[in-house]
């Protein structure tokens, strides 16, 4: 079903920990909202959960306002952080709870219990409890206990957190699965890069209660809007510049042409470097300060002396062999057409 | 919320006020009773006088009771401590083999009604021809007490952090000095609340004394005893209210060493 | 000077080292205290019990099970046991009832509110058992009795209603005097609860009353059972409260040790009664904990 969130504002006490919102998600489609701690991303699930009221702006569900519908007769999926499992329940009676509070007929609920388990592939453990589950199989007893229920949406709350870094991955590819299997619109929470990345349609990136931008996670990476979005997903050399009559000067010999006026933050990502060793032109010419591999490439850290930061340097492992800490090397572009050009806001 | 939750939350609401006011109304309509003018006990209390409270210290035989009373709340709380927490000190930190069988030894006095350790104290006193005393009291007292003093000593140190005694050392401090500087402030709470807890168990408790104290100096609990059931007079509310002051006095102790909601039963 | 305080250093590091490090060394006064002072006597109560006492002399010889199998074959024993029995749960399961809604208040209240529950289940516990009695004896009395007055004042009533002396004041007495002892063990288990699973189960569709019946009360039980085996002992085994408030006619099986062993003075038979006083308490305290444990086998399993 598809949601709708208009200008939503929240604050808790002198706080503001929502600003503004506004997000519209296609049926069937899965958006992050992805955000360092304490952005608001959390709450603004809450508010869609019901679980808090927004103080101002409105929440659609299909064409319906669900603004202040309670908690309990929103029918929308939530998967809690710790996955909130009923303790003193089996798994199936878990499950089962759902159904059993809507009074469903008991031949129904079992057909369905057993249904939805094997949707997650866990009808064997049905009499299990809880606490004799491992993480992973917590969490898909929680997204069974939150399908069976055909939800309009379902909400996910850093579900992944309490996982193992490989178990993560393989869960995070289940659920995009799981997911887009069943067609339910879907919104996760996190604040893990690669978890966004890895599950996402669209992200949204919060930030201080605003969210910053919207898009598919290859839009966000190439084109961030702020200069908070492209430090925040990936790795960001973030170089501040002044414009004159349309043309901006990033290093020796590297000129670019823009509309901007003003100051502007140019981001270059690490792997849009390259390092020759040759005199070049145009570009930076530095020392390596660090290098460590990370399996396919090498990362490198360049110091440069007109430039305050060091550069990010990302390359191929091969081509870094050389490379020790201390050598001087030239700096340059791989393509101009992959700068990105962020315009300073002008403060009024 | 639909008519059932807010019915369910009426009824909540409702009983746990009753239950508050409960645990409240009648030890103020004690204290109120006290300030009465007239002989006897009435309500709504009439007039406003201390006179039974003055009554009190015309009665010897009450201040010689109240004197037995703080004697031995006194030596109880110095022997539960004394005893209590090295104990504690040890079922905490120390590894030995069965130290969980003597931690349940040590608590065990707290599984038992009073009654039954004061029988018992009486009775074992009685075969070996020792009779009732202040000492015998204070004994009965200090075995129904240990283990509240060993077990707040022992919650406090679960939460102390053996590091620091080490940290201090490393910064060159003296064994002395970290001792007293560093381990004993940081149990301090622990001692005085459970200090607190034993005085006024060891002051106030009837059923471990009645079996134990001598017919001839009798603490005040065993007094009052009597007092409760032959005197009608306005003079037992008066007292009553002194040791209503008297625990919320120790309750303050208790709210500023380790705080309220710490404590458990 | 300085090997003065060297030596006290070092006999101070001896003390600290026994006290911080030392293993069982500390914890041994308590054990010989509590030898002879308690376990000791514990014997020797429960040995009464099956000897003939002559004048305080004790005849080793005539041990046998006279005693107890006289008192158990008495109709008037089974009696008062079930007075005992009923009373202590009844008012264990009033207490439970008004006990567990100001427990989960406290959890939802803000801190001022939680000061007052506090104070109000603390200050109790640390008055004299005695004195709250004695309260009881003054709001329920006769025609000076705080209830008895108003109600004559408002003319409700001609004449005062009799409410000492009777299975109700001795329930209500009980049922007030142990209240923070249910209060403080349900305080402890609901504020350490996970609030995320009452917000999944309103989030699957239950109403705030389901979800305190289905998941709060059974999250909940480990402070239940706690709280109701404590107060159900420490109910159980009162003199005081039967005696003053149920008179002098009313016996429980504490009353009738403790009128045996300090008014009539038959120790053997006091002796006795102690000893069925407390195998039963512990039997039922055990009865209790067992059933908990049936009720929480969740709480057992592992993976």
């Amino acid at each position: 079903m598809q949601l709708k969130i208009n200008k939503i504002n929240k604050k808790f006490g002198d706080l503001d920990v929502l600003v503004d919102c506004e997000l519209k998600v296609m049926d069937g489609e899965l958006v992050t909202l992805l955000g360092p701690s304490g952005c608001g991303k959390t709450t603004l699930l809450r508010c869609l959960a019901g679980f808090e009221i927004p103080d101002s702006g409105n929440v659609f569900l299909g064409n319906q306002e669900v603004t202040n519908v309670p908690c309990n007769k929103r029918n929308v999926g939530f998967v809690f952080q710790n996955y909130a499992l009923f303790p003193h329940l089996t798994v199936a009676k878990n499950v089962d709870y759902g159904l059993a509070v809507r009074s469903v007929p008991s031949k129904k609920r079992k057909e369905l219990v057993d249904k939805t388990l094997a949707l997650v592939g866990l009808n064997y453990l049905d009499n299990r409890y809880p606490k004799q589950l491992s993480g992973g199989q917590q969490q898909r007893v929680a997204l069974a206990r939150a399908l069976i229920l055909e939800p309009k949406i379902l909400l996910l709350d850093e579900a992944f957190n309490a996982l193992d870094a490989k178990l993560r991955i393989s869960m995070q590819i289940e659920l995009r699965k799981l997911v887009k299997k069943v067609g339910i619109t879907t919104i996760c929470v996190t604040h893990d890069q690669i978890e966004a990345l890895t599950i996402s349609d669209r992200i949204a990136i919060m930030n201080q209660g605003r969210i910053d931008q919207i898009g598919t996670p290859s839009d966000i990476y190439e084109r961030p809007n702020t200069e908070f979005v492209a430090e925040f997903l990936g790795t960001a050399n973030i170089f501040i510049r002044k414009v004159n009559n349309g043309v901006v000067q990033l290093a020796r010999g590297l000129e670019l042409s823009t509309n901007y006026n003003g100051e502007v933050t140019i981001v270059v990502r690490p792997e849009d470097f390259y390092i020759t060793s040759e005199n070049c032109k145009e570009g930076w010419i530095g020392t390596v300060a660090f290098k460590r591999l990370l399996g396919p490439t090498i990362e490198l850290e360049i110091a440069v002396d007109e430039v305050e930061n060091l550069l990010r340097l990302s390359i191929p492992r091969r081509e870094g062999e050389n490379l020790n800490v201390g050598k001087q090397v030239n700096v340059s572009l791989t393509d101009k057409k992959n700068l990105v050009v962020i315009p300073h806001k002008v403060e009024l | 919320m639909s008519f059932n939750d807010k019915l369910g939350k009426f009824l909540l609401i409702a009983l746990a006020g009753f239950s508050l006011l409960m645990l409240i109304v009648p030890s103020a309509i004690i204290v109120a009773i006290s300030f009465t003018e007239k002989a006897y006990i009435g309500f709504p209390p009439s007039g406003f006088s201390l006179k039974w409270y003055s009554e009190i210290l015309n009665k010897q035989q009450l201040i010689d009771s109240a004197v037995t009373s703080l004697w031995i709340a006194f030596v109880t709380t110095v022997l539960s401590i004394l005893i209590g927490i090295p104990a504690a000190f040890s079922l905490v930190r120390g590894r030995f083999l069965g130290r969980s069988v003597v931690t349940a030894f040590v608590v065990a006095p707290q599984m038992l009604p009073g009654m039954v350790i004061g029988i018992a104290l009486l009775f074992f006193g009685a075969y070996f021809g020792i009779y009732q005393s202040n000492t015998m009291v204070i004994i009965a007292m200090t075995v129904f007490c240990l283990p509240f003093a060993i077990r707040v000593a022992m919650a406090r140190l679960s939460i102390m952090d053996s590091t620091l005694d080490e940290a201090s050392a490393s910064l060159g401090s003296s064994r002395l000095g970290t001792f007293f500087r560093i381990t004993i402030p940081q149990m301090l709470p622990g001692i005085v609340a459970g200090g607190a807890f034993v005085f006024i168990e060891a002051f106030d408790n009837i059923t471990v004394a009645l079996f134990t104290a001598s017919p001839r100096n009798r603490p005040l609990s065993v007094e009052l005893y009597n007092l409760v059931q032959f005197d009608s007079s306005p003079i037992v509310a008066a007292i009553s209210s002194l040791e209503i002051l008297f625990a919320f006095l120790m309750m303050l102790v208790l709210a500023r060493s380790i705080g309220l909601d710490k404590l458990r039963v | 000077m300085n090997a003065h305080n060297n030596l006290i250093d070092s006999i101070f590091e001896i003390l600290r080292n026994i006290i911080l490090r030392g293993g069982i060394g500390p914890v041994i006064p308590a054990i010989i205290f509590l030898f002879f002072f308690f376990a000791m006597p514990l014997v020797v109560l429960c040995a009464f019990g099956f000897v003939s006492i002559d004048r305080g002399v004790v005849d080793w010889t005539s041990i046998s099970l006279d005693h107890l199998t006289s008192t158990i074959k008495d109709s008037l024993f089974w009696h008062i046991w079930w007075r005992s029995f009923w009373v202590g749960t009844v008012s264990t399961i009033f207490c439970l009832c008004l006990g567990y809604p100001v427990a989960y208040i406290y959890t939802l209240a803000g801190r001022g509110w939680q000061i007052l529950i506090l104070v109000a289940t603390i200050s109790p516990l640390l008055t004299s058992a005695l004195v709250r009695t004695y309260a009881w004896m003054v709001i329920l009395g006769g025609r000076r009795g705080v209830v008895n007055s108003i109600l004559l004042d408002l003319d409700l009533i001609d004449r005062p209603i009799r409410f000492l002396y009777s299975d109700f004041s001795v329930i209500l007495g009980m049922t007030q005097i142990h209240l923070p002892f249910m209060i403080l063990p349900l305080i402890t288990v609901l504020s350490a609860r996970d609030l995320s699973l009452e917000q999944a189960s309103l989030n699957l569709g239950a109403s705030r009353l389901i979800t305190f019946f289905k998941i709060i009360v059974p999250i909940s039980l480990p402070g239940v059972i706690a709280g109701f085996a404590l107060v159900f002992a420490i109910s159980y085994t009162n003199f005081i409260v039967p005696q003053l408030l149920g008179g002098g006619n009313y016996t429980t099986l504490a009353v009738q040790v403790y009128e045996f062993i300090v008014v009539i003075l038959d120790w053997n038979k006091g002796a006795i009664l102690a000893f069925l006083l407390l195998t039963s308490c512990f039997s039922f305290v055990l009865g209790i904990n067992y059933l908990g444990n049936w009720a929480m086998k969740w709480k057992e399993v592992t993976r």
